[in-house]
């Protein structure tokens, strides 16, 4: 990410459902206070919880007592997430398209929407794994107003 | 997870009480509403008024409720949907799937 950084924090969380929530509303806290606008922090609000939903439920298999980091910095280019975890690794970003046949009840999709989300909403996504930890960054651009 | 529920003729109106439907209660609301088609009812309106976050959890338990519902011959609509749950419909494309209304009274009208 280029440019000054407006703030840049790091948060820990625990690896439960009931941290992500309060990630996400951190997060739009955050960036609106720094008047980020709204529809796009609402989306990155998503983009984040489908990242760290997927490090409680695949990294750690839902198990509590696991750290989860998040770095976060803002700037007057957009926002920068970065999820750290210690679990199970990912293999690689292989994003499944969302294909379904509208008329077709049994094609709807029950699940894998996360990364798809993800890969939607963000302009830059990559993972790597990093002696034991494997890193999610995510980088929206984005411009206060 | 607190929902209201209203019949309206043969309707049933679900409006949620929460704000954010996500990972943390989607488990339970998906249980609530396969609870009220296995009651009987077969014709549902999701009035999302009070949602003004959903993460593909949430959108997971609405999409198998829809599938239930579906089978066995009835009907699930939603309403009321504020701008963070379109946007989400539009990006996942289920708005080609769900009928979306913008009140209540329009989506029940629907079904009656």
């Amino acid at each position: 990410m280029s440019g000054q950084p407006l703030a840049s924090l790091r948060m820990i969380i625990d690896s439960r459902f009931e941290c992500v929530r309060l990630a996400g509303v951190a997060l739009q806290a955050m960036a609106e206070s720094l008047c980020y606008p709204r529809p796009e922090v609402r989306d990155m609000q998503l983009a984040v919880v489908e990242a760290l939903n997927n490090a409680v439920k695949h990294a750690y298999r839902e198990e509590p007592g696991h750290e989860i980091t998040i770095d976060w910095a803002f700037s007057p280019q957009g926002v920068e997430v970065v999820i750290g975890d210690t679990g199970l690794t990912m293999n690689g970003l292989k994003v499944k398209q969302l294909e379904f046949d509208p008329d077709d009840l049994n094609s709807l999709p029950e699940g894998g929407m996360g990364l798809f989300l993800i890969r939607q909403i963000v302009d830059e996504m990559d993972y790597c794994t990093f002696k034991t930890e494997n890193r999610m960054r995510l980088f929206k651009k984005m411009k206060p107003v | 997870m607190n929902l209201q529920e209203k019949s309206i003729g043969n309707v049933l109106v679900v409006t949620p009480q929460e704000n954010r439907i996500d990972a943390l209660v989607a488990t339970d609301f998906k249980g609530r509403l396969v609870d009220l088609i296995n009651q009987g009812h077969g014709k549902i309106v999701l009035n999302m008024n009070h949602v003004d976050f959903m993460d593909s959890s949430g959108l997971t338990a609405i999409i198998s409720t829809f599938k239930t519902v579906s089978s066995t011959g009835g009907e699930l609509v939603v309403c009321s949907l504020g701008s963070g749950l379109v946007s989400l419909f539009k990006l996942t494309k289920l708005d080609k799937v769900f009928q979306v209304f913008p009140s209540e009274d329009l989506a029940c009208k629907a079904l009656e």
